[in-house]
């Protein structure tokens, strides 16, 4: 009877042994999970981000655009030139509003690429060239399939018409996926297409510099001073208890010292 | 200008160590007696002469000649235009400083005159900082020079030099602290004097909009706390709830049954939640599990709010999940040895020995960590500002959309007010009550580590 009851007590502690042991098991796995979750998920939205669609488009100056050129390449209308050349592809599309539908598939800075050329370029200038410029930010996202192209024409951003003529475009093969060097070389912008993070990376960096430079000094004397070379007394147990606080003031609290102090 | 001058100091300060050194060579050849104090410190004790003054002088200079020159400009237009308001003069004093730096154009003759009298003050200011600190030091150097001699004790002097810029790098953190209790203050205090402070603890409607001028259409202006201070503790409490049991847990297995291999990994692997910057956090929670949690409440026949506090409280709690599960696992390592054996020898089991023995030996230790943990989550913004909701809204619903203190101080202080309105000062009353708040936190965790940490050893 005893032996009995010991047996049932000590399977029950068994048990809770092996319950206490899944619970804290699963506990550090979810953990881990969570942290795969987030990196994957944010690695995946970013992902897209690096990549860029950029549009061929025949480009020919005219001899006055030449001239000009030659002159001073800010004298040439590159706007114009741009849409010039990308309406010529499309010989259908006549009226305004078409045509205005079909330069949105543009970037608004996409005459800057042709600038770029033709300054790189200058030997180029009598020639028939394609010019690869970026994509709107609608193109973009549609051809990176974020945008649904099934939904009704009222629900996405982009039209069936410009639909159509991207298809034309794909066809012809006058469609490119580049990796996005924008993204690191341009500051940033109202186009998303054209925005890059140079300026935040610089003023980060700046910052970081910025920080170290006070912080690693004062940081490292104070450590020395208070482990190694200061008495234990009142006045350094208030220093160690205050730089404890100070570790975990939320950091706004310190925003608003900045903006009360400069 | 100044740059070049520190520039050739460092420089010179430089030769000055190395000069020294060769001086005190010199001299113990000379007088064949040996020497107090060895050379590297005669030489820092040169260059150290040399540098400090000019630094000090310097800096105290960048802190207060704009302010110099500032009143010398407002008096100079002043004096030149006396018909003018104190409004109107601060007005001509930004732009002609703008214009010093290039930003306006200067379009008037006597705009030309403020300009030049601003740059000259400038190019006068520079040049006399210049030159009292040349001198200051030259002297300080001559008087450092004379004193060298072989039985000389450069060595305590630098030493004590070391100390005392020690004692001073330590006593940044007491400046700081006051800095930050002086300027919160002092805004409160105006803040109270348009709100009272009852209202502002006591009150349940907070909408902070006020009237900027008098024909505007807008709200009184309503700032009671109660709203958003529930709204933060709402979410803090949903954070402490994913974060405490999973920490913990985390934290037993792994300093308790995991063996050394497992350990090696997933410790640093978990610290590397702690690594990631909050907004990514924020973008975790805003682009990733609030529409998830909307989606997947919308399914079961639930209404989520798609800046429900339940997806910021979630993303909050996975952000200090290392912070309790490394600080706990520090503790519970600290808790001896002999404990464990002691437990194992009475014929426990290891969850007993954990459950029984550990935990309650750690416990002072956890608390702690939660409690700093607590601290880190009420003051956290960037999760919150991206993931929570701006309207105040009175409730303990998790579903439903709240705000947060961090949130509100965001809000208050974007966009054009004039810094003494009503507005603003509601973001330093709040600030200062999170840095009581969090200050009590703090030292309350202080006060139990050291009360019982060393009840064990």
């Amino acid at each position: 009877m005893t032996d009995n009851f010991t047996e049932i007590r000590l399977r029950k502690r068994y048990r809770a042994e092996k319950r206490f042991k899944i619970y804290s098991v699963s506990a550090l796995i979810l953990a881990l999970l969570i942290l795969a979750t987030l990196i994957s998920s944010i690695a995946i939205s970013s992902i897209p981000a690096f990549t860029q669609i950029n549009i061929g488009i025949d480009v020919k100056m005219n001899d006055d655009q030449i001239l000009q050129f030659e002159e001073d390449p800010e004298n040439v209308s590159w706007r114009s030139l741009q849409k010039k050349s990308f309406y010529s592809m499309f010989p259908n599309v006549e009226t305004r509003k078409d045509k205005k539908e079909l330069n949105k598939l543009l970037s608004t800075g996409a005459y800057i690429e042709i600038k770029k050329f033709y300054l790189d370029n200058p030997n180029k200038l009598p020639d028939n060239n394609i010019i690869y410029v970026p994509a709107s930010d609608d193109v973009d996202l549609l051809i990176k399939d974020i945008i649904d192209k099934d939904l009704p024409q009222d629900m996405r951003t982009i039209s069936d018409n410009q639909i159509s003529y991207l298809d034309k475009l794909i066809s012809s093969n006058r469609i490119k996926k580049t990796i996005s060097w924008r993204l690191f070389s341009n500051s940033d912008s109202r186009e998303p297409e054209l925005a890059g993070l140079k300026g935040g990376i610089v003023g980060t960096l700046l910052t970081m510099f910025v920080t170290l430079i006070i912080s690693f000094p004062i940081g490292v004397l104070a450590a020395i001073y208070l482990e190694e070379i200061a008495p234990k007394n009142k006045f350094t147990d208030i220093i160690e208890v205050n730089i404890n606080n100070l570790a975990a003031v939320p950091s706004i609290v310190y925003g608003l010292l900045g903006l009360a102090v400069f | 200008m100044l740059t070049i001058y520190l520039i050739i100091l460092l420089g010179l300060s430089f030769v000055s160590y190395f000069y020294g050194k060769r001086l005190i060579r010199r001299r113990v050849y000379e007088q064949k007696v040996s020497q107090h104090s060895r050379d590297s410190y005669h030489g820092l004790y040169l260059s150290l002469y040399l540098i400090i003054p000019s630094i000090i002088l310097t800096l105290i200079w960048l802190a207060s000649s704009p302010n110099i020159i500032d009143s010398l400009l407002k008096s100079k237009i002043k004096n030149s235009l006396p018909d003018l308001s104190l409004g109107e003069i601060n007005i001509l004093k930004s732009k002609v400083m703008s214009a010093y730096d290039g930003i306006l154009p200067v379009d008037s003759e006597q705009m030309e005159m403020f300009v030049d009298f601003y740059n000259s003050a400038n190019i006068i200011s520079t040049n006399f900082i210049i030159i009292i600190s040349a001198l200051v030091s030259v002297s300080f150097f001559l008087f450092a020079l004379n004193r060298i001699r072989v039985r000389f004790n450069a060595r305590s002097k630098v030493e004590n030099i070391l100390k005392f810029s020690m004692i001073l790098a330590s006593c940044v953190a007491i400046i700081t602290t006051i800095g930050i209790v002086l300027s919160l203050i002092i805004e409160t205090i105006e803040f109270f004097k348009i709100i009272k402070i009852t209202d502002f603890l006591f009150g349940l409607q907070w909408s902070p909009q006020i009237a900027l001028r008098e024909d505007q259409v807008a709200g009184e202006g309503l700032f009671g706390a109660i709203p958003i201070f529930i709204g933060t503790i709402l979410i803090t409490l949903i954070a402490m709830f994913i974060a405490v049991p999973i920490g913990l847990l985390s934290a037993i297995y792994l300093s308790e049954y995991s063996k050394p291999k497992i350990r090696a990994i997933a410790k640093p692997m978990l610290e590397v939640l702690a690594g990631i910057p909050t907004v990514v956090y924020g973008f975790f929670a805003a682009l990733t599990v609030a529409p998830f949690l909307r989606n997947s409440g919308a399914s079961v026949g639930l209404s989520l709010s798609s800046e429900s506090a339940l997806a910021a409280g979630l993303v909050m709690g996975i952000m200090i999940i290392p912070l309790i599960s490394s600080l706990s696992d520090d503790v519970i390592n600290a808790v001896p040895q002999s404990l464990r054996e002691g437990s194992a020898a009475l014929g426990s089991t290891q969850s007993e020995t954990v459950k029984l023995v550990i935990l309650p030996a750690a416990l002072p230790g956890i608390v702690s960590a939660i409690l700093l943990a607590l601290s880190r989550a009420i003051g956290e913004t960037m999760i919150v500002v991206m993931a929570a909701g701006v309207a105040a809204n009175l409730t303990f619903n998790p579903f439903e959309s709240v705000t947060a203190v961090t949130v509100q101080i965001v809000v208050l202080l974007i966009g054009d007010q004039e810094f003494d309105s009503a507005k603003t000062l509601a973001a330093f009353a709040l600030g200062f009550t999170l840095f009581i708040i969090t200050l009590l936190l703090n030292v309350l965790s202080i006060y139990i580590v050291r009360k019982y940490r060393e009840q064990y050893d």
